[in-house]
């Protein structure tokens, strides 16, 4: 019964950013989105791609914002006017529970401004769970372009660190602080060139419900594309806290081996100081995703998530496997859906049942 | 002494062979492209039907031309096809690439049954959207004839208007592989 309030949390926000787009050779995430990172609002040629290259069905001129009514090529481009409407049907099954739970993830108008080499974006509006909107300004950086491979953005964002995918809940992000609501307000520099990616990031956590302590830190991350279709990484992050630092180190890949086949996986060790305590806790944060898509817009999937935030105790333990399927229908729409397994020590020795169904509607 | 006999005769002998008529099988073969598109650094790939044509070795000098349609060209996207063929190369209008090679000295010791060269440059004329440019690159020839011809081109040598599409615009020079998986052959 405490798993759902659990869930409600890490479900409640996600961004779109596709790195097994890597298997159509987007060896950076910027031909599609504003932000160097990926996700948030689309360029107009990712509004062309979510058509010809991600939808089932569709045409050119559906896939643009408001279906055509702002046209970009009339804006001349600088212009973006985007935004999310996502909620989740979440269905639990365990010896002691059956229920079914609708979860408000996100709403919210995203706009980007480009003059010359700035780029300004703010993301306005967080969906609380009475299916209220804020009017909140969760996301906003300004962006500065010094070349077409190297951008430095200030603003409140998610830094860089490992494979920054759609599943914010699971536990490379969710696990690590790195999922949404969860934005700190940082200053970041990327390198996004055609085989090399590097980006280094200053940042501090900005307190709030979902935030204990303020934390700084510095984190870094290196990217190598092999043959346009397999991008290999690593990450590492130096935070410190009032009560604690930590260090966490990470491997990532985004492997393309066809243009139908692709795995996308992660791992990271998490070190982390307890300086009033004077105790240090080791962690392991792992994540693998198997994709085939079988006919445009339509992948089947298996995601599989292990985690032990403290490799000292046993019941620090989370398992997580299952099948699944994503669904493009036509631009503007995404379905995932995600039957799992799952056991968390620290409340079962079991195995529970999990299934959700994500619909998700971008403008 | 007798030794350098030896290599002058076989050359000779080499020279004096019959000419050599190589023509390619298209079925059997593939052009392929790969350009940049800034600022966002996207790998743009495409491919068409092997090209049609052959070659004549006579005295150890290769000469001949391939060609391709335009038509079918196929970079996985359809709208980016369609730019592509209809906005710049104007297949309509230049519905061929063809490669041209005037007398490429093979090395002396290069024959069907010793067909192996690797990173071998040549030179040749590349007829594209209506111009005639000379182009240099490499060859690879595996002993059963399998070959890939490498180079480069820079797409305004051609008067092809630079291609640009919502905010990405392809780098000049695009690599170009040809390759050709079977040959007919014959002696004349």
């Amino acid at each position: 019964m405490k798993i759902v309030p659990l869930l409600i949390l890490l479900f409640s926000l996600k961004v779109h950013a596709y790195p097994e787009m890597i298997r159509h050779h987007y060896v950076n995430c910027t031909a599609c989105h504003f932000s160097p990172s990926g996700g948030g609002v689309l360029t107009p040629y990712g509004r062309t791609i979510s058509y010809e290259v991600l939808s089932t069905w569709g045409s050119e001129k559906e896939a643009r914002p408001l279906y055509g009514a702002l046209d970009n090529e009339k804006l001349n481009q600088w212009l973006q006017v985007g935004g999310d409407i996502r909620a989740l049907q979440l269905h639990h099954d365990s010896k002691t529970v059956v229920e079914g739970r609708t979860i408000p993830m996100q709403a919210g108008l995203e706009f980007a401004v480009t003059i010359g080499k700035w780029t300004a974006d703010l993301f306005f509006g967080k969906l609380d769970k009475d299916w209220k909107v804020q009017p909140v300004g969760t996301r906003f950086y300004l962006m500065y372009q010094f070349l077409d491979e190297l951008t430095v953005r200030v603003g409140r964002f998610i830094p860089v660190f490992g494979l920054n995918i759609p599943q914010h809940s699971v536990v490379t992000r969710s696990g690590l602080g790195f999922n949404q609501g969860m934005e700190r307000d940082a200053i970041e520099g990327m390198w996004a060139g055609e085989k090399w990616n590097f980006a280094m990031t200053a940042s501090q956590s900005v307190r709030g419900s979902t935030v204990g302590e303020i934390e700084q830190a510095v984190s870094t991350q290196l990217n190598y594309t092999i043959a346009d279709s397999y991008r290999v990484g690593a990450s590492y992050w130096l935070g410190a806290g009032d009560t604690q630092h930590r260090q966490v180190m990470g491997l990532h890949g985004a492997l393309g081996f066809t243009e139908k086949l692709y795995v996308l996986a992660e791992a990271n060790y998490q070190t982390k100081d307890n300086l009033q305590a004077k105790t240090t806790v080791d962690g392991l944060y792992q994540f693998a995703k198997l994709g085939y898509e079988f006919y445009r817009g339509i992948h089947v999937q298996f995601v599989q998530e292990y985690s032990q935030s403290d490799l000292g105790n046993g019941k620090a333990k989370f398992e997580s496997y299952g099948p699944g399927f994503l669904f493009y229908p036509r631009p503007h729409f995404e379905f995932e859906g995600l039957y799992t397994k799952k056991k968390m020590s620290i409340m079962s020795d079991d195995f529970e049942d999990y299934a959700y169904l994500m619909v998700h509607y971008y403008f | 002494m007798k030794k350098l006999i030896f290599v002058m005769t076989n050359i000779w002998m080499f020279h004096a062979q019959a000419a050599l008529e190589i023509k390619s099988v298209p079925t059997q073969g593939k052009i392929q492209f790969e350009a940049v598109g800034r600022p966002s650094m996207v790998k743009i790939k495409g491919h068409a039907e092997g090209p049609e044509g052959g070659f004549t070795v006579n005295k150890g000098i290769m000469s001949g031309e391939m060609k391709f349609a335009l038509s079918t060209l196929d970079t996985g996207i359809d709208l980016r096809n369609d730019h592509m063929k209809e906005k710049y190369l104007e297949v309509a209008k230049f519905p061929h690439a063809k490669l041209t090679v005037k007398e490429l000295q093979l090395p002396p010791t290069w024959s069907l049954q010793n067909a192996n060269l690797k990173n071998f440059p040549f030179k040749g004329t590349l007829q594209l959207h209506g111009v005639e440019k000379e182009i240099s690159g490499v060859i690879n020839v595996s002993e059963k004839l399998k070959t890939e011809a490498q180079f480069e081109i820079k797409i305004s040598d051609f008067k092809i208007d630079i291609p640009s599409y919502l905010g990405i615009t392809v780098a000049d020079t695009v690599k170009v592989q040809v390759s050709v998986n079977e040959f007919s052959t014959q002696e004349k």
